[in-house]
């Protein structure tokens, strides 16, 4: 298990069609949430901002409602200008821009989704790492917690920090997410843990009089680390589901837009009735698209790592 | 084994069908039934803590009078008359001929018996109520000890519904008190009101079956419609749906009703110009009069003059353009009364004349100094807060219009958003906010309920519940307390004219538009739904609402198609005074329509 | 003697399990701050003065949230043993009768979504698993089911086959002018409201069965027994059969943890389809934080996941030779 195969895996992940199909698109869409804003002249909100002169403060105007996609259409601004503007994907109810929504949506989304796997698999393998190495009472009573928190609803969770809240932030929403979505992570890592503490080497590492945590990072861990960034995509496709779904039963963001709050602003508004698609077919179109990407990501790396699942010629 | 499988699942299949209690089958003719619906189940049926089915007020159990909310007027209904024999005696003389739909009759007995009933339940306490005496079959005196507030007595005339002693004279009030009168309990609900209710399918449904032998008849029109069903409808998008495809009559939901009547031209509202929808009561934007340079009557009524309610109404929320006065559209007779344009014109401030707002601010000596775009108060510029809740897209976008109207003038609003219960009304109930909208003070029945519930301010906790911004002026306490008293129309013109004069000059909060009320009607089976022009009945078909009016809407609807007599109205004297008791508890549609 | 004690321990674990998660979920609402029943006061436009005091009290006394806390919790597991799960804030009404009437719609679409979704994704996922002509175009096709957020494939549904070509109804659960009655009208009615909810679920449920069968297929076929038994000469048939019969274990673990959820109903389908749920009680009880009901349904949920637990660990006890290794050892 040296360095230089674990490189050499990387070359090879690189290789694998799958894995760069989806870290293509995965890549497309962070791109797309990074340099969007630069074809739209609207905010994230969706409105047209407008300086005043003489003073540092913005001025809104809203747009025309419910334009198709690719509408033209001239702003007259607070100050009386007229601007042109383009809506890509047209305008909702409101008269706000879709596409300028969709961006900033979308950076919200993926922001939400990194926050949440990062507490999510690192709350989930640290409790799974010390259930699994120490085993005993320890085990008994950590795996306990486990199957109280996978029968716990998650929006039991939410609704509680909500009331606490005066708003709701993504930040917020993300911890959620992590705080619900770990136990599965620590069952599954806990297992890896049992079958690992074992193998020889562990035994020949606590011969030699390693201590636990030595034997922890220096053993177990790097026996892990591919099967820990799986679970960590895992994490991150499940919280933009999850949160993609707070947000439609209108637990969302109370502070930004996301793309699951658009969706809900659009059945709000009868989108589905008056054939608004612009509205609700982009949004989700994107969370089904980064998380097929994700899918990708994985099972590419689990044929490198775990060539039992490569197939010939690929 | 894959053919156990197979087989185990069919029956699961088959069994998770068979989950459902099924009931005969039955049909209700299209041409005979109004279709409602409401935004929650039907799942109770309770006459007292407002269940949610539409017309177990009104329509199944009735009240003495029934209130017209959109003209703020009392029709007799039970009552043949209701008066003021004496400064603390009300009394109130019953229609001849009323029965039970168990055949028996009601009788004063029963009246006394209900108030007191309710009094048990604990959910009324009527100040300063000595005794309900009954002085013959038909007659019954209410007598007070001491002044009694006569709005608040008006108000229970329209929302204490009488009931049935004979039946719920063996009910215990402490188990009624979480009876759903659904199933077995369904018995208890003998009503004297032109429907009963037939059926609730859980959840789904409830269906009202027209009473045939309904006393009113004798006075009012027979009721049009067979059956009136209740669909639950939890989305304003299968809202829409449903009407379009003309599955449902009448609706309070929150529709794009310019383009629903676009698709189905069959689709009216009370207007039939934009914005269709009825307007109401004016939405306020209130100040914290508490916290400087708010506390300054000329500093808000800058702001009054820089904002402009027709850009709101144009590009802000379905609205229409309001006056000065908290007073909606729907107290026109009272504001006609007191002269209230003549009032604002000579009181009032002028809308959108930001130079003049700008003179105010200057000569308060309010200027920028440093050249920034924003005056300074003792040095600072100033930075207003509105709050509002992240559900309440209207209220928001009406914010950022102010925020924009109020740049020119040189001050800064920053809008901060949040939960409904713990940021929104915290902050108002709190006093931690600069600038907010709501309506809940001029939501009301008559004009001194609203200017108590905006301007009443003795302590903290002794105040008018909608008075935010904690406006606090004697003189207007006064007039509260004169005006409470007295059953005389001139008198009480006469106190709510001075009202409106201190609102005017005061400006407490500044009405920034009207807001309306959710209403689709479809006229495809049934036409003669209330509006503008024939105000007879409520447009809000939320349950809670029966003796509001709704119940005068669905009595008053008539098939389309055939030629339809005129009705013979009875002519509604406006009785005594009072205030809003809302036992009504609509907490879900509302909730709703906030957080859209 | 072995599997009694493992049946013993098992059982203690989940008692304690569920008492813990019972006091918990009681324990969460009461923490929250704000007072539901002032809030949903003053949500109500229609109040005069000194009109709220009065209402605040009533219904303070009618649910006990005037007595102590230690009180209210005492009261909470006397009821729960009376079958009592409290009276709902929001609906007027006891909440078992709201679970009670809502929950068979809930299983009637999500029973079949997950059964039929289960048996067609793992057959699907199998073949995908030995074949890879089919795999190559069957596997992004999963993963692109599978990766769909469930409501939005429910609004598409919704505007292609309701709105735009008018095929099926998509609203409620039946025609609104019928009764529920045994009859063909109403089971025509019901049958066609039926399938797109179904259809929502179903379809994107196939991609994740068919994923995880699929590579447990692969997974299998790769290991060293099945290797061996090639050696040995052995028919495909039956190297797929021991490889399947593998497999499947995983797969009857998941399918068991989704009957058991089943109970928490499909949230946003039901909004989307205004299906009458017990999604929508939820949601509605958790935006206007009425606790009775919100505790209620959550008890539910978790009697029946922990009732899927258990009896996948029982079975397991005698299907999985592993399982009964490790109760017999020690």
């Amino acid at each position: 298990m040296a360095r230089e195969s674990r490189l050499y895996k990387f070359r090879l992940a690189l290789k694998n069609n799958k894995f760069r199909f989806g870290f293509g698109l995965l890549l497309f869409f962070i791109i797309f949430a990074i340099i969007g804003p630069l074809f739209t002249p609207f905010a994230g909100d969706g409105l047209y901002y407008e300086k005043l002169p003489g003073s540092n403060m913005e001025v809104a105007t809203y747009s025309t409602r419910t334009l198709p996609p690719m509408t033209r259409e001239t702003l007259i601004t607070y100050s009386g200008r007229h601007v042109e503007v383009l809506h890509i994907l047209g305008t909702d109810k409101l008269g706000r821009d879709v596409y300028a929504q969709l961006v900033y949506g979308l950076r919200t989304s993926l922001w939400i989704a990194t926050l949440a796997a990062i507490i999510g698999t690192l709350l989930g393998i640290t409790i799974g790492f010390v259930a699994g190495y120490r085993g005993g009472l320890t085990d008994e009573l950590l795996m306990m917690f486990v199957n109280i928190m996978l029968v716990i609803p998650s929006i039991v969770l939410l609704i509680l920090v909500a009331a606490y809240l005066e708003a709701r932030s993504p930040e917020i929403q993300a911890l959620i997410i992590g705080l619900t979505g770990w136990p599965w992570v620590a069952r599954a890592v806990r297992s890896q843990t049992l079958s690992l503490k074992n193998r020889e080497f562990v035994n020949l590492a606590r011969l030699a009089g390693l201590s636990d945590l030595r034997i922890i990072f220096g053993e177990i861990m790097p026996n892990m680390i591919s099967y820990i960034f799986m679970v960590g995509i895992l994490q991150f496709s499940g919280a933009i589901l999850a949160s993609a779904t707070l947000d439609f039963i209108g637990l969302g963001p109370t502070t930004a837009v996301s793309l699951g709050t658009i969706l809900q602003k659009a059945i709000a508004h009868n989108a589905l009735q008056f054939g608004w698609w612009w509205w609700f077919i982009p949004p989700g179109l994107i969370i089904t698209l980064i998380i097929t990407a994700l899918f990708f990501i994985n099972l590419g790396m689990e044929e490198v790592f775990n060539p039992r699942l490569r197939r010939g010629g690929e | 084994m894959k053919r156990y499988l197979a087989l185990a699942i069919a029956v699961l299949l088959v069994g998770s069908l068979g989950g459902f209690a099924f009931a005969g089958a039955e049909d209700f003719p299209r041409s005979e039934t109004i279709y409602t619906a409401n935004s929650a189940p039907p799942t109770s049926a309770n006459p007292f803590q407002g269940g949610n089915i539409i017309g177990i007020d009104g329509l199944v159990f009735e009240p003495l009078f029934m209130l017209n909310f959109m003209t703020t007027e009392l029709k007799p209904w039970l009552a043949e008359k209701g008066e003021w024999v004496d400064s603390t005696t009300f009394e109130v003389k019953l229609r001849d001929g009323i029965k039970w739909q168990d055949g028996e009759p009601l009788t004063a007995e029963d009246v006394k018996f209900s108030f007191e009933y309710y009094e048990k339940l604990g959910l009324k306490k009527i100040e300063g109520l000595k005794e309900i005496k009954v002085v013959d079959d038909r007659t019954v005196q209410f007598r007070f000890s001491g002044q009694p507030n006569v709005w608040v007595w008006r108000s229970n005339l329209y929302t204490t519904l009488i009931i049935p002693k004979h039946v719920f004279e063996n009910l215990d009030p402490e188990k009624v008190k979480t009876m759903t009168f659904l199933g077995d309990e369904q018995k208890y609900l003998v009503g004297s009101g032109a429907y009963k209710l037939k059926e609730v399918i859980q959840q789904q449904k409830s269906i009202l079956e027209r009473n045939e032998d309904w006393w009113g008849a004798r006075y009012f029109n027979k009721p049009a419609a067979k059956y009136i069903i209740q669909l639950y409808i939890s989305s304003n998008d299968q809202a829409a749906n449903a009407f379009l495809k003309g599955d449902l009559d009448v609706a309070t939901y929150y529709l794009d009703i310019a383009q629903l009547k676009s698709q189905n031209p069959n689709i009216v509202s009370w207007l039939d110009r934009p914005p269709y929808f009825p307007p109401v009561v004016p939405v306020v934007l209130y100040f914290n009069t508490e916290k400087p340079p708010m506390n300054m009557p000329a500093f808000r009524r800058a702001i009054a003059m820089a904002i402009n309610p027709e850009q709101i109404v144009e590009q802000g929320p379905i609205s229409d353009v309001p006056d000065q006065t908290p007073l909606g559209p729907i107290m026109e007779n009272w504001k006609k009364k007191m002269d209230a344009p003549k009032l604002i014109e000579e009181y009032g401030w002028q809308y959108g004349n930001l130079e003049k707002a700008m003179g105010i601010l200057d000569q308060l000596g309010i200027k920028d100094t440093d050249g920034d775009g924003v005056r300074e108060y003792n040095g600072r510029p100033i930075e207003l807060h509105f709050v509002t809740c992240a559900g309440c897209s209207d209220w928001i976008q009406t914010g950022e219009i102010i925020a924009n109207q109020l740049k020119p003038l040189g001050i800064k609003v920053v809008i901060d958003k949040g939960d409904w219960t713990n940021f929104f009304m915290k902050k108002l109930n709190s006093g931690d906010f600069d600038l907010a909208l709501h309506w809940a003070g001029t939501f009301k029945a008559d004009p001194y309920s609203v200017y108590y519930s905006l301007m009443y301010y003795n302590n903290e906790t002794d105040k008018g519940s909608a008075n935010f911004g904690n406006y606090h002026n004697e003189r207007a306490n006064e007039l509260l307390q004169k005006l409470s008293a007295t059953p005389n129309e001139d008198e009480q013109v006469k106190y709510l004219k001075e009202l409106t004069r201190i609102w005017l000059e005061d400006v407490p909060a500044v009405p920034v538009y009207t807001g309306t009320v959710f209403y689709e009607a479809n006229t495809q089976y049934w036409t003669n739904w209330p509006n503008e022009k024939n105000p007879y009945g409520v447009p809000i078909f939320w349950p809670g609402f029966g003796t509001w009016g709704t119940a005068l809407a669905l009595l008053g609807v008539k098939p389309a198609g055939t030629p339809s007599p005129t009705t013979t109205d009875s002519g509604g004297s406006t009785c005594g005074p009072a205030i809003l008791v809302g036992l009504a508890l609509i907490p879900l549609a509302l909730y709703r329509k906030r957080r859209n | 003697m072995g599997f009694r004690r493992y049946l013993a321990q098992k059982t203690a674990v989940y008692a304690i399990t569920f008492l813990f998660a019972v006091t918990i979920n009681w324990l969460l609402p009461r923490l929250m701050p704000g007072n539901p029943i002032e809030a949903m006061i003053e949500s109500n436009l229609n109040l005069g003065p000194g009109e709220k005091e009065i209402l605040i009290r009533f219904y303070e006394d009618l649910y006990g949230l005037n007595e102590p806390l230690w009180r209210q919790f005492v009261n909470f597991w006397v009821r729960l043993f009376h079958g009592d799960l409290g009276y709902s804030l929001l609906y007027k009404a006891p909440v078992w009768d709201l679970i009670r009437h809502s929950l068979p719609y809930d299983i009637v679409i999500l029973l079949p979504a997950i059964a039929l979704s289960w048996i067609v994704g793992n057959w699907l996922g199998a073949i995908a698993g030995k074949n890879r002509r089919y795999d190559r175009w069957m596997m992004p096709l999963f993963y692109f089911l599978a990766s769909m957020p469930y409501f939005w494939f429910a609004m598409l549904l919704v505007y292609f086959i309701g709105v735009k070509l008018g095929w099926l109804p998509y609203q409620g659960a039946y025609d609104p002018s019928l009764v529920p009655g045994l009859n063909w009208e109403f089971i025509k009615s019901f049958l066609s409201h039926w399938i797109l909810p179904f259809l929502s679920l179903f379809v994107v449920m196939i991609g994740s069965w068919a994923i995880g069968m699929r590579n447990m297929i692969i997974y299998e076929l790769e290991a060293d027994y099945v290797r061996y038994l090639e050696a040995l000469g052995a028919s495909e048939k039956l190297m797929t059969k021991h490889a399947y019969r593998n497999a499947i274990l995983p797969q009857v673990t998941g399918l068991a943890l989704q009957l058991g959820l089943m109970v928490a109903g499909a949230i946003a389908t039901e909004i989307v389809f205004n299906y009458p749920g017990i999604g929508i009680l939820l949601m509605n009880a958790a935006l206007s934080q009425d606790y009775f009901l919100l505790q209620g349904a959550f008890l539910m949920v978790v009697i029946s996941v922990l009732a899927a637990n258990f009896i996948i660990d029982i079975v397991y006890a005698f299907i999985d030779p592993r399982v009964r290794a490790s109760y017999t050892e020690g």
